[in-house]
């Protein structure tokens, strides 16, 4: 009976859903252990949480197509797989947090959803990169490896940029620095996150691709590839302060701009490192 | 693109990838759903209630529990509570500040005071809080 049951192909599919729980326990667990993502749940707006829900589910499909929760690469089987990414983040978030203490018997209902909601992005963005946590085979990433593409490029970098940005981002820590920054230090943040950029997209290109970026034929897309990656830094940076409620209309340009530097110099290092840890 | 590959595309989910779709599923339409609704809802400012819900000395103070309840609905930080005898003069009284109390939620906080002070009804207000 149960030989009948567990198929080699149920049998491929709970060892990717395991692989999935336990990669998102790797990337999720310091937002699961961060007072401020607990607060979220009472304090960030339902209208915030739900644009971050949308968004992640977009980035967990370019997960499911570069890495991904399952070996099965159609693109039905990728939405299915982006689904069961933010289900196992759901639960697992759920859980943890229960036996964290967070959500108890004094817990309001709408607290509890909030908080399981914001837990399960990045649960689930680590779910959507266990098959290349744990060398599982998948088709696209040894494609990826004969090309270079700007737009998945981007796309894995945005979810790079979110993994590593989300528990800086929700914490006090971008506030205050960028509170004590000047002109000059900005600036300083800027060369230094620009180098960064330059530095990893340059490793990655000889390490992934076997090219030399500086030679006249990947030269421009090298660049071009770098820019791109930093401004989607930056834009993911401005919007995990704006969710967790950092930076908003009443915030002085100055202050917000520094904010956003600060959080970009975590993103830029996550999104130009993503291929390392995507693909 | 390996023969092996070529088959594992074709092949339809089996009932393990259903089963957990559609459980993901449903938990992903809900919480969206519920978040969707709860956006949709009034936000009411904190406004606060408080209990004594019990008095006991221990050693040469009086240990007052106060419960604080905020009957709104957006979360109020750093919320400062005040406890006196009713009548009494200032100099009697005892502060508390909560973390968070967050929107129809209860937090509890001790108050202490000097042993020396006639307990009579007491009273706890909220004096002050900040906005998240």
């Amino acid at each position: 009976m149960a030989t009948d049951v567990l198929t080699p192909s149920v049998r491929e599919t709970a060892a990717a859903y395991a692989r999935g729980v336990v990669g998102g326990l790797l990337v999720g667990m310091p937002a699961l252990m961060t007072m401020e993502m607990w607060w979220g749940g009472f304090n960030i707006p339902s209208t915030r949480i739900l644009v971050l829900v949308v968004l992640n589910f977009g980035v967990l499909l370019v997960l499911q197509h570069f890495s991904g929760l399952h070996p099965r690469k159609t693109v039905a089987a990728q939405v299915r797989a982006a689904i069961v990414a933010y289900g196992i983040g759901i639960v697992v978030s759920a859980i943890i947090l229960l036996v964290f203490g967070v959500l108890g018997t004094d817990t309001v209902f709408g607290d509890v959803v909030r908080k399981v909601a914001l837990q399960g992005v990045p649960v689930s963005l680590g779910a959507s990169i266990a098959a290349s946590e744990f060398g599982a085979a998948h088709e696209e990433a040894e494609h990826r490896l004969d090309h270079a593409l700007l737009f998945p490029s981007v796309g894995i970098g945005i979810a790079g940029a979110m993994i590593l940005g989300f528990t800086v981002g929700a914490t006090k820590e971008p506030m205050i620095i960028g509170e004590q920054l000047t002109w000059l230090h900005a600036l300083g943040l800027v060369v230094i996150s620009v180098a960064l950029v330059l530095g990893i997209s340059y490793g990655v290109g000889r390490r992934r691709l076997g090219i030399d970026p500086f030679d006249k034929k990947w030269l421009g897309f090298y660049l071009r590839e770098s820019l791109v990656t930093y401004a989607a830094a930056l834009l993911v940076a401005a919007f995990m302060l704006w969710t967790f409620g950092r930076i908003g209309v009443d915030t002085g340009l100055a202050p917000a701009v520094h904010m956003v530097l600060v959080l970009s110099l975590v993103t830029a290092l996550g999104a130009t490192a993503a291929e390392l840890l995507v693909l | 693109m390996t023969e092996s590959r070529r088959t594992r595309k074709a092949r339809a989910p089996d009932a393990l990838e259903l089963t957990a779709t559609w459980i993901s599923g449903v938990l992903l339409v809900a919480i969206v759903g519920f978040l969707v609704w709860d956006a949709r809802q009034p936000s009411r400012p904190p406004s606060f209630e408080t209990v004594i819900e019990s008095q006991e000395q221990r050693g040469s103070y009086v240990y007052v529990t106060v419960a604080v309840r905020n009957l709104g609905d957006a979360a109020a930080r750093a919320v400062e509570v005040r406890v006196r005898p009713e009548g009494r003069d200032i100099g009697s009284e005892a502060h508390f500040t909560l973390d968070w109390v967050p929107g129809r939620s209860m937090r509890r906080g001790i108050a202490v005071l000097p042993q020396n002070i006639a307990l009579g009804r007491l009273q706890a207000e909220v004096v002050g809080y900040a906005e998240p």
